[in-house]
């Protein structure tokens, strides 16, 4: 049933222009799904544990096919919220895209009458795939997010930089000036190259480099701040 | 005429629910309460009949002022900011303190797996 409803609520937001905000509302919703249907499968699993009867059991079975539904469903519509989030800040979306395909092809797979046995088995599969693919792949997402809202940043004070220079008229006392801003614009330059060179190996690595742009890009910001008062008290 | 009216009322009497009635009946005998609450409806009944009638149908439009705000210290000439007290780098600022590295909203779900029993 919810499944029906996220379907419209999705195909709803499609309608209306989806966005990243949209993406992350939907997300939320299916978090919530999947964090209640986990918690009625806990419940239902550590009732049949203390008092082991079919019935019990057949209810348990019940549970966890709904849970492992939402599992799926819940990592499809996340990495759509990622996806989205991706292509707004110009990311390549190629390897997500093969995830959602993989995780709403799972979820097909699932039948009404599926034994436990049947359920573990699949529910292994997405087990080894989150381990193998899906964590990669959204840690992945998750930096060139940051990369591409950091690169915005830098070419918009860029392009302040450029205005300000043509209006420059006393060259010689500025050419200092712009020689530490050039610095500044080197190092963040530096730092993408790097961040992009590390998340192959390590996402922490690369976040903690671009962490380091954050206090650059302040700079950066300050030092156009004050040519920019100056070229106002020159004139 | 008279009668007209008195014929109309009759109806609209016989068609009120006897309920209704009794506490009408009960409203009208109790003079000391009917007079005082009879004579105050009518009076602000009166009063916003007049209002309607007489009262000044132009009302007075306070002047809306924006609030002061800085002037940049020097405006863009390329700015793509239509407001003329808006300041990129103050915005771009904005953005920096705002960047979040972590993107903390879309951290990935914790997911269950363990699902034996």
């Amino acid at each position: 049933m919810w499944q029906v409803i996220l379907s419209f609520l999705i195909s709803t937001s499609f309608a209306q222009g989806f966005d990243s905000n949209k993406a992350y509302q939907d997300y939320q919703f299916s978090l919530e799904t999947y964090t209640q249907s986990n918690s009625d499968f806990q419940k239902t699993r550590d009732f049949y544990l203390a008092n082991k009867t079919l019935t019990l059991k057949e209810d348990t079975r019940k549970k966890l096919l709904a849970m492992l539904k939402a599992r799926d469903q819940l990592e499809s519509v996340y990495l759509t919220a990622l996806r989205i989030k991706l292509l707004e800040t110009h990311g390549q979306t190629d390897k997500i895209d093969s995830e959602i395909e993989w995780y709403k092809n799972h979820l097909m797979n699932y039948k009404d009458d599926d034994v436990v046995e049947n359920l573990f088995a699949k529910s292994s599969e997405v087990g080894e795939r989150y381990k193998t693919n899906t964590s990669k792949v959204s840690y992945e997402a998750l930096f060139l997010i940051s990369l591409g809202e950091e690169i915005e940043l830098r070419q918009s004070h860029e392009a302040i930089y450029t205005q300000l220079k043509a209006l420059v008229k006393d060259k010689d006392f500025f050419n200092r000036w712009f020689t530490d801003i050039d610095l500044v614009i080197q190092t963040l330059k530096q730092n993408e190259e790097l961040a992009k060179t590390q998340i192959d190996k390590s996402y922490d690595d690369a976040s903690e480099t671009l962490n380091s742009s954050v206090a650059s890009l302040n700079q950066l910001n300050k030092f156009l701040t004050e040519v920019n008062t100056s070229i106002k008290n020159q004139q | 005429m008279k009668d007209k009216i008195t014929q109309i009322f009759t109806k609209i009497w016989e068609r009120i629910p006897q309920r209704i009635k009794d506490v009408l009946v009960k409203f009208y005998t109790n003079k000391k309460i009917f007079w005082p609450v009879t004579i105050a409806f009518s009076l602000i009944f009166f009063i916003i009949l007049l209002g309607l009638l007489f009262g000044n149908k132009t009302r007075p439009i306070s002047e809306i002022k924006n609030t002061p705000s800085a002037t940049p210290a020097f405006q863009l000439p390329d700015s793509s900011s239509k407001d003329p007290n808006s300041d990129p780098l103050q915005d771009l600022k904005k953005k920096i303190n705002d960047f979040d590295v972590k993107q903390s909203r879309l951290t990935p779900p914790t997911i269950n797996f363990d699902i034996q029993f």
